[in-house]
């Protein structure tokens, strides 16, 4: 009579395919009662749920799958995907970078599409700490205007506020219209910032994801043309400080 | 994966400015661009004359190389050479899908690479077989295999 769990997750799977979220999320329950042991159910509810905008959920879901799977890929990366809906961008990152390196490990096929969910998560920590910033700045100017009126209603008050506003104009200006990249943070392959830089024998840094592509296709150097394998490579730890350091302050180089 | 995104930045570099004799013609998305090239010294084959090279970029540009040929327009020729084919394949070992390309190259050094290709040459001759050739090439070049013989291109 009872389905066993296996089955009960299967048909999960059929009702996900046809986008019937609500089916599936249904049937992986379902399964997780029969057997709480499989990590795959809680990861494929939790992709499930991560379609039907129920975060909190999928963050239980992946710790537990997590927990009994500790190098689940898929876990770390619909954690982080959560945990960023959710507006937790630190939390969020370092989700995504571990799925990065299991996807490194493991030669995943899906590393392309979790290196760019990294750089993604970076624009948006720094959109949301550049969102606090303006509102406490904002909030500064303000207060400062309200103090000027209420000391010195004198002739001449609102032109002062008014120079007020304008420095402040000004000073946001000069911040948004430095948008430039240092060179030295750019892959030569994809001509973006580079997340995960790894140097060759030869001295040159690429980005590891688009390197690694390129050697699949031919084992040499692209800059030099010598020969280059994947064990030539090592990781170039100081340039990838300066490039998050770059995209903490600057997120809007990911789409730059 | 990120073809388009990395042709939108060579495509804003071209507009910031290109090296003299190369010319953006069309860049309306991010399969196929036009470029026109001048041979820019008194090199008599060129001397005064246009050329038109069609790119076309696979979604793993830069990884691959792109397509790179010569075509014919309103006052465009294809240029006489001894590794250029009178449809406008090029033989041009950067192009070629083995481990001539390298995925630094970019449109503005691929163009270079052929300006000063043809600025080297003195020979007013197409390849040798070029009439078989062009006979049984259709316009698929990824297929063409090459043979390098002279080690000076």
């Amino acid at each position: 009579m009872s389905m066993r769990a296996e089955e009960l997750k299967n048909q999960g799977n059929v009702c996900y395919a046809a986008g019937d979220y609500v089916g599936a999320e249904k049937f992986y329950t379902q399964a997780i009662i029969k057997d709480s042991t499989n990590a795959a159910f809680f990861t494929n509810r939790a992709l499930v749920r991560l379609r039907m905008d129920m975060y909190e959920q999928v963050i239980d879901d992946c710790l537990k799958a997590i927990d009994l799977i500790p190098s689940s890929l898929k876990a770390y990366s619909y954690l982080g995907q959560a945990q960023l809906k959710l507006g937790y961008p630190n939390e969020a990152l370092s989700s995504t970078l571990r799925a990065y390196e299991l996807a490194i490990a493991q030669r995943s096929p899906s590393v392309g599409t979790i290196a760019a969910t990294c750089l993604e998560v970076k624009k948006k920590r720094w959109e949301l700490s550049e969102e606090r910033r303006r509102t406490r700045e904002c909030n500064f100017a303000m207060r400062n205007a309200r103090l000027i009126l209420f000391f010195a209603p004198l002739p001449g008050t609102l032109e002062k506020i008014q120079t007020l506003e304008d420095v402040f104009g000004k000073a946001e200006a000069a911040r948004c219209g430095k948008r430039e990249v240092p060179d030295y943070l750019i892959d030569n392959i994809t001509f973006s910032v580079m997340l995960d830089p790894v140097i060759t024998k030869h001295g040159h840094s690429y980005d590891r994801v688009t390197l690694l592509d390129h050697l699949k296709r031919s084992s040499t150097d692209p800059l030099t043309r010598e020969p280059l394998t994947e064990k030539d490579l090592r990781p170039n730890l100081a340039l990838r400080a300066a490039c998050e350091t770059f995209l903490k302050e600057n997120g809007w180089a990911v789409d730059w | 994966m990120f073809h388009a995104k990395r042709l939108q930045k060579e495509l804003s570099k071209v507009h910031q400015g290109l090296p003299p004799g190369i010319h953006l013609v069309a860049a309306n998305d991010f399969q196929e661009w036009q470029m026109d090239i001048q041979v820019l010294d008194e090199n008599p084959l060129y001397h005064g004359k246009t050329y038109r090279l069609n790119f076309k970029f696979s979604n793993n540009y830069p990884i691959e190389a792109p397509e790179v040929m010569f075509i014919r327009a309103t006052d465009r020729d294809i240029p006489m050479h001894p590794h250029i084919y009178s449809n406008g394949v090029i033989c041009l070992d950067l192009l070629s899908s083995g481990n001539g390309w390298s995925p630094v190259q970019s449109v503005e050094s691929v163009c270079m690479s052929i300006q000063s290709m043809l600025t080297g040459n003195t020979k007013n001759e197409r390849p040798d077989g070029d009439d078989q050739f062009v006979l049984r090439t259709n316009r698929s070049l990824r297929n063409i295999r090459f043979v390098y013989d002279d080690p000076t291109v």
